[in-house]
């Protein structure tokens, strides 16, 4: 069952982001022709680059980031390629990495929901539609002063959903290891790490791609 | 027309009824709800069905009764016979789970084979080695139910041939196991057995007849239809009623009393004195009998109790009456486990008895003895004190279900020869005739290596190429402490790992432990830890050769487990805790941002409801 949802879910995400880039370009220039495409690789790789500009606090930042993102990738590729395509649980020394990167990745998920709540926050930008229902309703002053720029509602969401699905995530798994739950609810916490661990894949792919889209355009 | 039909109903009737009558049911096969164990006050029967009398002792004495005649009256002795501990000869009978084996063992030859006639892998036929019906009683005898090789005609050995009319056939002595009566004495059967008077064994372990005289000591030209056979039964005229019937105390769920002669286990750690501090089985100490769990009909085919018996089994309940089938319902009472912290993974990779049986893994795997290899529980002028062989337990072994289990674990010794990579053993007397002066066995010697007498690999090659003198068929081999010696075409003598090596090992499901004292109750370290005696305890490897004196095994060896890895997960339990402590940080840390942000959130809709700026 589990492995049916993954790959629907999976499937689905890349097909809406293929569609997504295929149908809403991030930029004017961002065609297909094959310079086109080598140069957003080269872009998209740039991203990694720590820049110069940014002040230390910044540059640890960054890392945490990037260091969330491999444990990211080695968690999800490890943990899915043995559900997905083996059909079974990760075992053996992959079962070793899994936690090793599971705990790493822990610990920078809590620094960033930390670092990055506060740029994460929604505001009025944000929901246009919410604001002119709401100023209908009630006598909403600032709804006519609307601040310019550009609204990154969908990064927003990924970003808190990542943060609220991380909970069950890592408390599923490290409840798990007190002697706590008795068999009944080993599996069913097992359940609600494979699937909270879906979601949470799906969604920081998709927050991924939403950063990625929003620096390829600046 | 109304008559025709009446006939021809009639025949139906008849004919339908044929089948019943056809299938010859006796009195006791069936099974009429009432649960009420029938009184057993019967007539005694000879091998010739003629009933015995408490007056009939002529001076040369009374027959032995036969329970193939006396049971046999009301139960079908050929149905039970098919039952599982009666069937291991018969080729078709399924062979299930390795289980303990017969051990041919002899100390001077540096001999211990396995034999088993199920077909075991890592055992011997019986007929591999060359052990027909006669010799195969003659080694052991004393711990087998009969029927089975006791009954089976042996044709090629002349001890057979000669005394074998006046033994008589080992029947299937029933009363070994249901008579509850106390008197019954299986370590007289067993001295019966000894003696060669297999006819005599249930009369002479009745408790209420006594046995005089012994085949075995017969002269061999003794011929019984000229010569008086000098074995002599008086009964106890007091048993017999005067209609000459004996009341026999028949169960059908014998009391552990009577398994254990056959199935008892001695931890050497704790032999002798120390013995009354061995606890008793959890179950049997909370009330049951080890029939509650080993069942059967009257096909006697027993539930052994192992996970996957039912794709082995005939018996319907097989599937039900395991560890799981009992625990996992609640069925007569049992406790049904929690199991808190214990990840599912081991339920995949172990099997219950893993964590809940046998005695508590040590740094070292202890010694046992088992009452049918070791001969346990002969009280009498046979008793006797077997060293040999070495069986190590618990050894945490892969099963052929892919689930670590504790085995007990012997390390097959022999001589043999080898064709096409497959080696036969030979009998201990053909070595003992070719090698008598090589392995010194007229020599008197003290000096031991592992128990054993000691065997330097000069003694070896010297057998060997005494062996190869003898005849050119087969390479001549000997096997013991998990190699495989021969000669190389240099003429030198060589060891190395082979197959018919391997040591031969048995699940343990006995004696089972309180879940409080199971493996694992104290923290995840029982077993995970870089020196923990589940993956890392030792083993000896039982071998003669004095160069193998202190060669041992981890047990991650048997567990087809990397050891470097066992290793590596083993050292990665150090940083447990820490990955606790982390992953909880993280987890307040997120659930306090998200309670700031979300009272932040709340605090803008308060102030939008009470529309303010």
């Amino acid at each position: 069952m589990f492995r049916i949802v993954s790959i629907i879910g999976f499937v689905v995400t890349f097909v809406g982001i293929a569609v997504c880039c295929i149908a809403f370009p991030c930029c004017k220039e961002c065609g297909w022709r094959p310079g086109q495409i080598l140069r957003r690789l080269v872009h998209l790789f740039t991203l990694l680059f720590v820049e110069q500009k940014l002040s230390l606090l910044g540059v640890f930042k960054k890392l945490v980031y990037l260091l969330a993102l491999l444990c990211f990738c080695v968690l999800a590729v490890n943990g899915f390629y043995a559900a997905v395509v083996l059909g079974k649980p990760v075992s053996g020394y992959w079962i070793m990495l899994q936690t090793t990167a599971g705990g790493v990745f822990a610990v920078c998920v809590a620094i960033l929901a930390v670092m990055w709540a506060c740029h994460h926050r929604f505001n009025q930008n944000d929901w246009p539609g919410l604001q002119r229902i709401l100023k209908r309703i009630i006598r909403l002053k600032t709804a006519n002063n609307i601040p310019a720029g550009k609204s990154r509602l969908g990064q927003k969401i990924t970003f808190w959903l990542i943060v609220v699905l991380a909970l069950p995530l890592i408390l599923s798994m490290v409840s798990s290891m007190f002697t706590l739950f008795g068999t009944y609810w080993q599996e069913l916490l097992l359940e609600l790490h494979r699937y909270s661990a879906l979601l949470f894949a799906l969604v920081a792919i998709v927050h991924i791609y939403l950063v990625i889209r929003a620096r390829m355009s600046e | 027309m109304r008559k025709g039909l009446i006939v021809t109903a009639v025949c139906c009737w008849l004919v339908s009824a044929l089948p019943a009558h056809a299938a010859g049911k006796l009195l006791g096969d069936g099974d009429d709800g009432n649960r009420t164990v029938p009184v057993h006050l019967i007539p005694l029967y000879d091998g010739d069905g003629i009933k015995i009398k408490a007056g009939d002792e002529s001076d040369s004495g009374g027959q032995p009764f036969s329970l193939r005649q006396t049971c046999g009256k009301c139960h079908t002795y050929k149905t039970i016979s098919g039952g599982w501990h009666f069937n291991s000869a018969d080729p078709n009978a399924p062979a299930g789970r390795p289980g303990e084996p017969w051990v041919l063992v002899d100390s001077e030859t540096r001999t211990q084979i396995p034999i088993s006639g199920r077909g075991w892998p890592g055992t011997f036929k019986p007929a591999e080695v060359g052990i027909t019906p006669w010799p195969f009683l003659k080694h052991f005898s004393t711990h087998l139910p009969g029927g089975n090789y006791g009954e089976i005609p042996d044709d090629k050995d002349m001890q057979a041939i000669l005394k074998g009319e006046v033994a008589g056939s080992y029947e299937i002595n029933c009363l070994a196991c249901h008579n509850a009566d106390r008197s019954q004495d299986q370590s007289d059967a067993a001295l019966q057995a000894v003696l060669q008077n297999y006819k005599w064994v249930p009369t002479g372990s009745c408790g209420f007849a006594e046995v005089k005289g012994a085949v075995v000591s017969l002269p061999e030209l003794f011929d019984p239809e000229l010569d008086e056979i000098p074995i002599t039964v008086s009964y106890d005229k007091s048993r017999f009623n005067q209609a000459d019937e004996v009341f026999i105390d028949i169960v059908r769920r014998p009391p552990a009393n009577r398994c254990y002669f056959c199935h008892s286990t001695q931890d050497i750690a704790r032999a002798g004195q120390l013995e009354w501090t061995r606890d008793e089985d959890v179950h049997l100490a909370a009330g049951l009998a080890c029939v509650d769990c080993h069942r059967h009909g009257l096909d006697h085919n027993i539930t052994r109790g192992y996970g996957d018996e039912a794709s082995d089994s005939t018996n319907g309940s097989a599937a039900t009456l395991s560890c799981k089938g009992c625990h996992m319902t609640g069925r007569l009472g049992a406790p049904v486990p929690k199991h808190p912290g214990i990840p599912l993974v081991h339920f995949e990779k172990l099997t219950c008895t893993a964590c809940h049986s046998g005695n508590w893994p040590e740094k070292k795997a202890g010694l046992v003895k088992t009452a049918r290899i070791h001969k346990l529980g002969l009280h009498d002028i046979h008793h006797v004190d077997l060293e040999l062989p070495h069986i190590a337990a618990p050894v945490f072994v892969k099963g052929r279900d892919g689930k670590i289990a504790p085995h007990k674990m012997l390390w097959p010794a022999f001589w043999g020869r080898m064709k096409d990579k497959t080696v036969t053993p030979l009998m201990p007397e053909v070595i003992r005739e070719a090698a008598v002066d090589v392995l010194e066995l007229e020599v008197e010697s003290t000096e031991t290596v592992n128990g054993w007498r000691p065997l330097k690999p000069e003694q070896i090659e010297a057998v060997l190429k005494l062996l190869k003198e003898q005849t050119n068929e087969g390479e001549p081999v000997y096997i013991c402490g998990g190699k495989l010696y021969r000669i190389t075409e240099e003429g030198k003598l060589e060891a190395s790992w082979h197959e018919a090596a391997r040591p031969y090992s048995w699940a343990i499901a006995h004696d089972v432990r309180p879940a409080a004292q199971s493996l694992g109750v104290r923290r995840c370290e029982d077993c995970h830890s870089t020196d923990g005696p589940f993956f890392f305890g030792e083993v000896a490897v039982d071998s003669p050769v004095v160069s193998e004196r202190d060669s041992v095994k981890k047990m991650v060896e048997f567990q087809d487990i990397n050891a470097v890895y066992a290793w590596a997960f083993a050292f990665s339990f150090v940083f447990r805790p820490w990955l606790k402590v982390v992953a909880l940080g993280s987890c307040g840390l997120i659930g306090v941002v998200l309670l700031l942000y979300g009272l932040k959130a709340l605090a803008c809709v308060v102030k939008v409801l009470a529309e303010e700026d």
